[in-house]
């Protein structure tokens, strides 16, 4: 399956970690979401099968937020939108099985 | 204010042809503006003719002040009571000598063609309007056009200003539509063109200048030239930020590095982010933001969802309503669910993430894009259309505010109409320095204003009426301190319109360390106080330096970015014992860096010294201190000179500044025509120093001046006027002379 990850509202420098599995961690640093798309970063993730069901954690260690979100099952692809609450003491985490689009 | 009621009672102007009625609009009516709405009794003996209906709504400026000119007080204004999505705004801009104020105020009708309301908003010189409350009077008759009195109220003695109708629009602002050859734009909507859509939706064409026409302004279009061909990009026919900025600064008629109220609009296929990205308001690099927008049109948004009752019509809309998203961002409009973030110019603003206005995204509301569309009515939101009509014109002007920020500097007291500006510049293609190469920048001052300024003539320098920070991509902004700063009688100069002073900073380093070292992206802006409380702020100048291109460099910047360096650049070198590690750490620059920048800085400052003999206090013997004199080298003078102006000109003119190129010259030729006895070398140094600034576009006047000089060194036994004519450019950090230099 494929993931694609992106990043979007509220990040203001936040070091963010992922933790998919089967796949390293991954640490993306000092994200900025850009005003004019609200979209900081995106990523794509080559996760194996058994992954369908299984957890995703996102972890922002300087806010000390993290959420998780399982794993569509079954799907060639699936997009994970990331976002900082407004208030900066949550993280929203959506998924969906199209794109994001971005003006 | 006077009672009269002429405006009811005497005969009725017609509205103009082509101005909208009772905030509809159609493709009869191609101009639509804000619409008529302000409703005059029938003229006698008319009564045949349909009531003729007289927009109050528009811009008015005060007529011809009395009075001497520093006291003479004007006002523009801008009324919002009709017409189009009125918002029952009134707001203008007092100005008054040297000052100005921007106030904003809500309003009601309270008769016939007369509205009264509170302010809200102030901005700038608060003494020029102490008053809490304003009424507004509109009249007009056949015979005499428009007119408005406008009294303040509520703080001290009412103040009363008469006005004259100037036009229906707010602010004129220019379109380019540019297209790649293998973009698809929508340029135009039915707004029936698809089924989902509010019920009372009328059915009309709409070009994406109406949609701001509606929001005020009077738009107008550049002729477009041919679709760009994009054969030559072979495989790479996508877009990035930066190949969409360089396009707008080769391509776009009106590309200027200034603030204006013109905006290019680019339709191209995809950007190099690929299918997600429709559209971006690239324009947040460099010094002028929100100049230049780009849709793209074979992305996310020429995919209508599966099922649709008419995907082609889906699919022209979302182009449509894209761009129109895109270039509200070029006036500053924030996503509708992130007004509340960043610098509001009101704040705090509420966010509003259910609207329907251009600046949402559809498919974010609840029930995503069908929901979206079938309430949505070409539109911009309330809020955002008091922030395009009414906010100060500085935070919406395209060029002007940076994106997403009002202002750079919160707090400072400036004029949204000043008669200064200030600019920061580099005398250089890019905005990009080598690694090592000390940052020189010009500040520019210019009188923008139709009267002569009267300005202290030490402005300019450091440490005085200047703060200039410099910011290093997301860290805390660090403010220049010079190293040093001088005293001076206070003196005032009179700067003419048109005129403007100039000065060269060494914003590399000051009195807290370097501010301009390692690589990366660095934002300038400078803020000069005026004398009489006022700000002028500088629009932002972005710099990168450029990484090491080889590892010696990395070394050597463990000496050459001390403080001590940092101080003998400043100064031009020097000939103390103290700072003997700096000089060599400069002359090693010079040896092993030959080729780079920052060789042609450490020659400066390495043979300014040696060309003569120069006092030193040493402590002698006794303890007591001592003058010694030091002891000069012309040979190496003349080489490290001849080497740091005269090998690659341009580079030395680039990197030391056209302000400082000159000053060198003129100092070194003096030199060789006086003390090395070389009059001939000392006119060829200034031929070619005036041959590289003329060909670097400095104005004619400066290079007459230094031909002149020229003519006086290369005349045998005139070492008099070498001397005199020296004389001012040889002292370091002297205010320059009003409209030295120039740029074409």
């Amino acid at each position: 399956m494929q993931l694609v990850v992106d990043l979007q509202e509220g990040f203001d420098g936040e070091d963010v970690l992922i933790r998919a599995p089967g796949v390293e961690p991954i640490r993306l640093a000092g994200l900025r979401t850009r005003m004019q798309t609200g979209l900081a970063h995106s990523l794509s993730i080559q996760l194996d099968g058994a992954a369908g069901g299984r957890t995703l954690s996102v972890v922002v260690p300087a806010l000390a937020l993290s959420q998780a979100v399982a794993l569509p099952v079954d799907v060639p692809a699936a997009w994970l939108g990331i976002s900082l609450a407004r208030e900066r003491d949550a993280l929203e985490l959506r998924i969906q099985d199209t794109p994001f689009g971005y003006v | 204010m006077s009672d009269d009621n002429a405006f009811d009672t005497e005969e009725l102007l017609q509205d103009e042809a082509g101005f909208e009625e009772d905030g509809t609009a159609g493709p009869q009516a191609p101009a639509a503006g804000l619409a008529a709405g302000v409703q005059a009794p029938q003229p006698s003996g008319a009564a045949l003719v349909a009531p003729v209906r007289l927009r109050a709504s528009g811009l008015y400026r005060s007529r011809a002040g009395s009075g001497l000119l520093p006291f003479r007080r004007s006002m523009e204004l801008r009324l919002d009571v009709d017409g189009r999505y009125p918002q029952s705004t009134a707001s203008g801009v007092l100005r008054g000598g040297l000052q100005s104020l921007h106030w904003i105020a809500s309003v009601s009708r309270i008769a016939a063609n007369t509205w009264r309301g509170t302010l809200w908003f102030k901005d700038g010189a608060t003494s020029l309007l102490p008053h809490t409350r304003v009424e507004i009077r509109v009249s007009g008759t056949l015979l005499r056009p428009r007119t408005a009195r406008v009294r303040f109220s509520g703080a001290g003695a009412s103040m009363t200003h008469d006005m004259e109708f100037i036009s229906p629009w707010f602010d004129q602002v220019e379109f380019e539509f540019d297209q790649t050859d293998d973009a698809h734009p929508a340029r135009t909507i039915g707004t029936h063109s698809h089924p989902n859509r509010p019920a009372t939706l009328p059915s009309e064409t709409l070009s994406i200048e109406d949609a701001f026409r509606r929001a005020g302004f009077n738009v107008s279009v550049a002729p477009a030239g041919p679709p760009v061909p994009l054969a030559a990009a072979g495989a790479n026919s996508t877009w990035s930020d930066t190949e969409l900025h360089d396009a707008m600064q080769l391509h776009w008629s009106r590309f200027d590095n200034r603030a204006q109220w013109a905006l290019w609009v680019m339709h191209a296929r995809q950007h190099d982010s690929g299918q997600s990205l429709g559209g971006i308001m690239f324009d947040d690099i460099g010094p002028q933001h929100r100049q230049g927008t780009a849709i793209f049109t074979d992305s996310f948004i020429s995919n209508a969802p599966a099922g649709d009752a008419a995907p082609a019509a889906w699919v022209a809309r979302m182009r449509y309503w894209t761009a129109v998203h895109e270039m509200g961002h070029a006036f500053n409009l924030a996503h509708a669910w992130q007004k509340s973030l960043g610098n509001g110019w009101i704040s705090p603003l509420p966010d509003d993430p259910e609207s329907r206005s251009f600046m949402n995204y559809p498919f974010r509301v609840a029930g995503g894009q069908t929901a979206f569309f079938s309430d949505f009515a070409f539109r911009f939101s309330d809020a955002e259309l008091l922030f395009m009509r009414h906010a100060p014109r500085r935070f919406v002007q395209m060029g002007h505010a940076a994106w997403f920020d009002h202002h750079g500097f919160e707090g400072a007291s400036t004029s949204p109409q000043p008669q200064l500006r200030l600019e920061l510049r580099v005398h250089r293609e890019q905005r990009r320095l080598q690694f090592l190469e000390p940052a020189m920048v010009e500040l520019k001052l210019s009188n923008v204003s139709d009267d002569p300024v009267l300005l202290p003539v030490d402005l300019l320098e450091g440490g005085h009426h200047l703060t200039l920070v410099v910011k290093r991509g997301q860290n805390p902004a660090r403010v220049w301190q010079p190293f040093a700063t001088a005293c001076h009688q206070p003196r005032l100069c009179v700067l003419a319109p048109a005129q403007s002073l100039y000065e060269p900073v060494f914003v590399g380093a000051g009195k807290g360390g370097w501010l301009v070292d390692e690589p990366g992206t660095y934002t300038l802006q400078a803020c000069l106080h005026l004398p009489s409380g006022e700000d002028i702020v500088s629009t932002p100048l972005e710099l990168r330096v450029s990484p090491p291109s080889q590892q010696a460099e990395y070394v050597h910047a463990q000496d050459f970015f001390s403080a001590d360096v940092g101080r003998v650049l400043a100064f031009d070198g020097s000939r103390a014992d103290v700072l003997d590690s700096a000089m060599n750490t400069l002359r090693q620059t010079t040896a092993q860096f030959g080729e780079c920048a920052a060789a042609r800085h450490a020659e400066v400052a390495v043979g300014m010294p040696l060309r003569q003999a120069g006092k030193l206090l040493r402590p002698g013997a006794q303890g007591a201190p001592e003058v010694h004199a030091s002891t000069p080298d012309p040979i190496q003078a003349r080489d490290l000179l001849e080497s740091a102006l005269l090998k690659d000109r341009h580079a030395a003119a680039a990197t030391l500044g056209h302000i400082e190129y000159r000053m060198y010259a003129e100092r070194f030729a003096a030199w060789l025509a006086k003390d090395a006895g070389d009059p001939p070398a000392a006119a060829a140094t200034m031929r070619a120093a005036c041959d590289t600034l003329r060909a670097r576009h400095v104005k004619p006047e400066v290079i007459a001046d230094m031909e002149s000089f020229t003519q006086t060194i290369a005349a045998v036994g005139a070492v008099g006027a070498v001397e005199a004519a020296v004389g001012a450019a040889a002292r370091a950090g002297t205010p320059r002379k009003q409209g030295e230099h120039e740029r074409s």
